[in-house]
């Protein structure tokens, strides 16, 4: 099996010295703690206690280094994260601090980019979400009141509009779509049925046009962000999807049925329906509309399933052996299928007890 | 001994209670508690999985020998490996035919389809693995 071209430790020297050239006021820079953090597939993840000298004194600093792997979930640019989550910087939206990125393999073996590390974060796993209790509600709040204001950034100065480029309103679903679509064909180990009958029917079907171009997340869910265990989201995490296109796409994908703990009464595990639509449409200026949301709804399930055919074909190449691509081409390919199929089959005539 | 499914799961349970917990903090307990779940799920469809492979062609067979596109014959071999190249070969088929009925208006089309998402609906659930338990 192949691996990182580097074991965990041997990567401390070369950070020590990028960063000791980077903070340009430096003596030294030490590296007291470096340590993997479990989870990012998409990007490997690391914890990392810095010490700064400068003629001033110390500085302790905790940072998040996040680096391409051989292969990943997903495919994207680290700079589409990078900045992304500039583009929301003092919004009132709790992304990371983004430091800097750097394109360049020499240094570290692959790309990665650095952040400030958001202390006293706590991860919620969409398989556990009574852990986030008592604070269900006031974390759900938050949850949809950050979702509805990323869709309210404005596009054209942000600073992801300079690195990708922006649809016209109504085509943001079919650039998605193809998108995924493509990455279905690329991946695919074998035929995919329910996919291909979906993504037929969303092409038959098309949304309205996006009531306004926006900043998508493309990953917006329980499991993606940080809270303080007070009922407060401290850090929003992951862009690495982030594109412009249109904010229902982050409604469905946040709402969808595998980020919601198997609950079906409450949108993404949290709020009432109501509720969360409601603050949603506050926080966005966006008006709900149902034939927006089903069709995107329907999308996620095609997206994730282009996510998790990619994982598996990854797993199964032997180019990446983490057991959570096998886990994410097995249990949750079968999750998205299954929710996909129970939302299309009974527009072609089947009955479904619920 | 060659009951495999007890074997993984009883190995998954090892994973999980004994080794896992000794490696926390380690970016390994990950890796093993994931891979101990895996087992566990692999442990729940080995009985089973030749069972549902032969009834997913057996039905794909129907369907594409009602609409006149297939002829009944099959391979005499169980293996995983040669039932699932028939799997693929008749999904394939399967995409083929709703690609094709589907911009058809006559009523026979619409069961056909119909049909079709029928059996999308029974083998999705059938392939939907337990939340595991490792207790």
């Amino acid at each position: 099996m192949l691996d990182t071209p580097h074991n965990d430790n041997d990567l401390i020297p070369a950070i020590e010295a990028y960063l000791t050239n980077y903070y340009k006021d430096a003596k030294n820079t030490t590296v007291s703690l470096f340590k993997r953090i479990h989870g990012g597939a998409s990007r490997e993840t690391y914890s990392i206690d810095l010490k700064i000298e400068r003629q001033t004194g110390i500085e302790e600093r905790g940072l998040i280094l996040r680096k391409d792997p051989i292969d990943s979930l997903i495919d994207t640019d680290r700079k589409i994260e990078f900045s992304a989550i500039r583009s929301v910087k003092g919004l009132g939206i709790p992304a990371p601090n983004a430091l800097f990125v750097e394109s360049d393999s020499r240094h570290l073996g692959s790309p990665f980019f650095v952040m400030d590390r958001i202390e006293n974060g706590n991860p919620l796993n969409p398989f556990a979400l009574d852990e986030v209790e008592p604070h269900r509600d006031s974390i759900g709040r938050e949850f949809f009141k950050h979702l509805g204001a990323i869709a309210t950034v404005d596009v054209q100065s942000s600073p992801l509009a300079r690195e990708i480029e922006s649809p016209s309103m109504d085509l943001c679903w079919s650039k998605e779509l193809s998108y995924w679509e493509s990455e279905i064909d690329k991946d695919e180990v074998s035929p995919q049925p329910i996919a291909r009958a979906a993504i037929r029917h969303l092409k038959r079907n098309p949304p309205p046009p996006a009531q306004r171009l926006s900043i998508v997340h493309g990953d917006y869910r329980t499991g993606n962000f940080l809270h303080d265990g007070n009922g407060s989201i401290n850090g929003i995490l992951d862009w690495e999807m982030a594109h412009i296109g249109d904010p229902f796409e982050d409604l469905a994908w946040a709402t969808d049925p595998l980020w919601c703990g198997g609950d079906r009464e409450r949108a993404s595990g949290f709020l009432s329906w109501p509720e969360a639509i409601g603050i949603w449409q506050e926080s966005s200026g966006c008006t709900f509309d149902k034939d927006a949301f089903d069709w995107w709804s329907i999308f996620a399930c095609v997206k994730a399933l282009g996510i998790w055919i990619s994982s598996a074909k990854a797993f199964a190449d032997g180019q990446n052996d983490d057991p959570i691509l096998a886990w994410s081409g097995w249990f949750t390919h079968a999750a998205h299928e299954l929710t996909l199929v129970s939302k299309l089959a009974p527009k072609y005539g089947l009955e479904i007890p619920q | 001994m060659n009951d495999i499914g007890m074997i993984l799961q009883r190995v998954a349970k090892k994973l999980a209670g004994d080794v896992a917990p000794k490696l926390e903090g380690d970016y390994a307990a990950g890796h093993v508690k994931l891979a101990s779940v895996l087992m566990a799920m692999a442990a729940e469809s080995w009985d089973g999985g030749v069972d549902r492979i032969s009834r997913e062609i057996n039905i794909m067979q129907s369907i594409l020998a009602d609409a006149g596109e297939h002829d009944l014959s099959q391979s005499q071999s169980l293996r995983i490996s040669d039932l699932k190249e028939t799997h693929d070969e008749l999904s394939s088929q399967i995409i083929t035919l709703q690609a094709r009925i589907e911009s058809q208006d006559n009523q026979e089309a619409v069961k056909l389809n119909t049909r079709i998402w029928q059996f999308f609906l029974v083998s999705a659930m059938e392939r939907m693995p337990s939340p595991p338990n490792l207790e």
